[in-house]
């Protein structure tokens, strides 16, 4: 609900506004902005599940560098509670 | 200006969408929970969870009879399906946060307490400034008897814990104390003990909250006579001794004094001598004289400096007499001289911690110092005259 | 495109805020360390500064110049458009996370029914219009904040105090060298590490020569503030009661009462939370929107703060969907994952910096 709440937000702004920056001529502007709100609804549509996330990415960069530091420092990060 | 009206149409906005919450309660429609007992039935294996709970649109503070107290039980396989249970009873929606005091079976302590103080610490609803109190027998029969002053049940027990600091026989931990000791392996606790009994002169059965329930490795260990539930309350933490008083009564010469104690300060440290360690216990204590069985001049100095001294070896040995049992008899750490050993001498307590419920807590020499100093003795120095 | 001043004061205040913001929440580090929470807090703010004064040195070359013009400048175009996609990237999941925290922490201690989303909505609602208004705007309202802040922290720690029974900083020195160091690295991803974004504000400061003077004494107050909460905390939960208890320091301002009946007083720390998170939400998204414009050249970016705004609510709803994913991420991944942004670049620039700068002077001795 809310999702779609914002979707129709998000569209009715980035086509207004992108159709007044073409026209005072801020091309690039206008076409960046269209291509935010693009991204922002396909992130809201409902059936849309796997996007990267800004998560997902570190996960993916880093996950390996993590896990070699924790290994190489042999430390655990549970918290040990008796 | 356009800037502001835009502003002031979105804040219009935003503050509709506070309708779209499932949390708004009205008022009408909430009942306060002011007392819950959770039993556990072990032949059934279910959990009974009761509560004592009252209207909150009735908010007349001067008259409590006029307040709906309704006491209602229900059962299930686990606390939170016997919690949820309960609405099939409730006609308004159950809150507790204004739920000071929780009461535990006896039955529920020796079986399950872990999902006691799991549901209680990790609750939402529930503070953890809340009282926990071990019942002996089921939780919910007690919860039944009519309060003796006619008040409800929830201020009248709500009353008992704070007279708990006018007499120290009885002392009842907050959720928060339960739930940081409990899984400590390696001491016990003594919370509150609430039992029911014909009192003197009484025509029915009221409730008392009197002695200690001892919790040790995750269960109700056993009880507490209310002499050592005031061994515990002298010496644990100083936010439930700071209020403290206690009579005691001494016998001094051939006479019988009582005073009236207070706490003045209060240390218990840990030394190690070739090694081993000894616990030094020193407690301060301020008294009022309040009555003499036979005739003592007590505004003579060396009188008086007598008494406290005597005062002083009295309670010494009272509080000796205690420790004795927790360590000899009862074999549990329920002061907590390990919590002390870890945090002030972590290298011996590394030594120590495999073998200190087995072997080193129950033989540790405990050497008590009680220092006690009288300045008041009362509107009379003696009856008769000097 | 109007340049908006602040004075050094005002970045100061705006720093603390911003590091300040949801810092004594989880208290991660300090569930791991214990007492010993002080030498992690202290190595990584410490190692902050450092990064501080090489950004200040690095901002004081190019004075007024914008950090991201300076890494064009020293990196080159393609080299600077790289780290910038990187900055964007790290900025998007510091407010998804701030957004998500400050959503897992409503919904777990007082509204479960409402929908996280929501929750995050509102607060994107205001922080991209508070972003929209400017950066001067933003930091004269944090002036009006901080006082409050300041006496509510105090008033709470002194009630904390009066349950503080035993020791808090006792036994020390019991944890590994290797825990210390990897708490160090949680403490550096979070919250100090977030001082990166605070170096894109250097240009507009009217004072160039104040900046490490304004942003240092924030980064310590910052410290401070997060180590007598956590010792408080500790203090008067027990150590047990600290482990087990998901938002601890909130725990411990709930026992703080005044008689039998007066009560609730953790509403002020909800209060702080609430408005220091969205302090740094709309910090990083101002931020974001000015890099983003140098990123694709853009000079009109007012149309740019919503779509920003709901771009980091967007993502947030696909993000940490599960609370125990946010706690692993910000023990495993953050304190790894912050070091380009926070170390690499900054190290690097300051270095080429200050070979240009030598460079510089070689060639006007050999000139002259």
């Amino acid at each position: 609900m809310i999702g779609y709440f914002v979707i129709a937000a998000i569209a009715a702004y980035g086509a207004w506004h992108c159709a007044r920056l073409w026209r005072r001529g801020k091309l690039r502007e206008s076409v960046v902005l269209g291509l935010v709100s693009s991204v922002v609804a396909a992130y809201l549509l409902p059936g849309v599940r796997h996007l990267p996330t800004a998560e997902s990415i570190h996960a993916w960069l880093y996950r390996p560098l993590s896990d070699y530091v924790i290994e190489w420092l042999n430390v655990s990060t549970e918290v040990n509670v008796p | 200006m356009s800037r502001f009206r835009r502003f002031a149409a979105l804040g219009l906005l935003t503050c509709m969408l506070v309708g779209c919450s499932p949390d708004i309660r009205e008022i009408s429609d909430i009942a306060l929970v002011m007392l819950t007992a959770i039993d556990y039935d072990e032949q059934k294996r279910d959990y009974v969870f009761t509560i004592n709970c009252i209207d909150a649109s009735t908010n007349d503070a001067q008259n409590s009879a006029k307040k709906l107290e309704w006491i209602a039980s229900a059962s299930g396989k686990t606390i939170l399906e016997a919690a949820r249970n309960l609405r099939s009873r409730a006609g308004k929606i159950l809150v507790w946060q204004h739920d000071k005091f929780f009461l535990i079976g006896e039955g529920a302590a020796r079986n399950s307490l872990y999902e006691v103080v799991d549901f209680l610490s990790r609750n939402r609803d529930i503070r953890l400034s809340g009282y926990l109190v071990v019942s002996q027998g089921t939780a919910s029969d007690l919860m039944r008897i009519k309060s003796e002053t006619g008040d409800l049940i929830s201020n009248e027990t709500v009353g008992r814990i704070k007279n708990e600091q006018l007499w120290g026989k009885s002392l009842s931990l907050t959720i928060k104390d339960v739930a940081d000791y409990y899984g400590n392996p390696y001491r016990g606790f003594v919370t509150g003990k609430l039992s029911r009994s014909m009192p003197v002169a009484g025509d029915r059965e009221v409730l008392f909250l009197s002695g200690g329930s001892v919790i040790h490795q995750g269960k109700l260990a056993g009880w507490l006579p209310g002499k050592d539930v005031l061994a515990i309350h002298l010496i644990i933490k100083k936010k439930y001794w700071r209020e403290l008083e206690f009579p005691q009564t001494v016998p001094f010469r051939s006479a019988k004094i009582s005073l009236l104690m207070r706490v003045a300060n209060r240390s218990v440290r840990m030394r190690q001598t070739d090694g081993q360690p000894v616990f030094d216990v020193r407690i301060g204590l301020t008294g009022t004289v309040l009555t003499i069985d036979k005739q003592v001049n007590l505004a003579n100095p060396d009188t008086l400096r007598e008494l406290e001294l005597a005062a002083g070896r009295f309670i010494e040995g009272e509080l000796k007499a205690s420790l004795n049992r927790f360590q000899q008899q009862l074999k549990i750490d329920v002061v907590g001289f390990s919590d002390i050993a870890r945090k002030y001498h972590p290298q011996a307590w590394k030594r120590m911690e495999k073998t200190w419920s087995t072997a080193i807590y129950p033989t540790v020499p405990v050497r008590v110092h009680v220092d006690v100093s009288i300045p008041a003795i009362g509107m009379s120095k003696v009856l008769g005259g000097d | 495109m109007i340049r908006e001043r602040i004075t050094p004061f005002q970045l100061g205040c705006l720093c603390f805020s911003f590091l300040s913001g949801f810092s004594t929440l989880y208290l991660l580090e300090a569930k791991l360390l214990m007492q010993d929470v002080w030498i992690a807090n202290l190595t990584a703010c410490l190692f902050i500064l450092m990064l501080l004064k090489m950004n200040a040195y690095v901002q004081n070359q190019y004075p007024h110049a914008n950090m991201s013009d300076i890494i064009d400048i020293v990196l080159g175009k393609w080299l600077g458009k790289l780290a910038h996609a990187f900055y964007l990237l790290g900025m998007l999941g510091l407010g998804v996370l701030s957004l998500r925290s400050i959503s897992v922490f409503y919904t777990s201690a007082i509204l479960p029914g409402t929908s996280p989303n929501l929750i995050m909505l509102l607060v994107v609602i205001v922080t991209t219009y508070a972003a929209s208004l400017g950066l001067s705007t933003i930091a004269r309202s944090v002036l009006v904040i901080l006082p409050f802040f300041v006496v509510s922290i105090v008033a709470i720690g002194f009630f904390i105090y009066q349950d503080v029974e035993a020791n808090p900083f006792m036994p020390q020195l019991q944890h590994p060298l290797p825990l210390l160091l990897y708490g160090s690295l949680i403490s550096f991803g979070f919250p100090f590490c977030k001082s990166y974004v605070m170096v894109f504000l250097f240009s507009e400061v009217t004072h160039q020569k104040k900046l490490f003077k304004s942003c240092s004494i924030a980064v310590v107050f910052s410290c401070a503030y997060l180590l007598i909460a956590t010792y408080l905390t500790i203090g008067s939960l027990g150590d047990n009661m600290f482990k087990t208890a998901m938002f601890p320091f909130f725990s411990s301002i709930q026992l703080v009462k005044f008689g039998e009946y007066i009560e609730r007083i953790e509403i002020l720390i909800i209060a702080i939370w609430t408005i220091m998170t969205m302090y740094e939400i709309i910090v990083l998204q101002y931020v974001f929107v000015q890099i983003a414009g140098r990123l694709f050249g853009m000079k009109a970016l007012k149309p740019f703060y919503l779509p920003v705004g709901v771009f980091f609510f967007a993502v947030a709803t696909k993000s940490f969907v599960n609370p125990a994913e946010l706690v692993a991420y910000d023990l495993k991944i953050l304190p790894v994952s912050v070091n380009l942004n926070a170390v690499l670049v900054p190290v690097c620039v300051f270095v080429l910096t200050l070979f240009k700068k030598r460079g510089g002077s070689v060639q006007e001795l050999n000139h002259s």
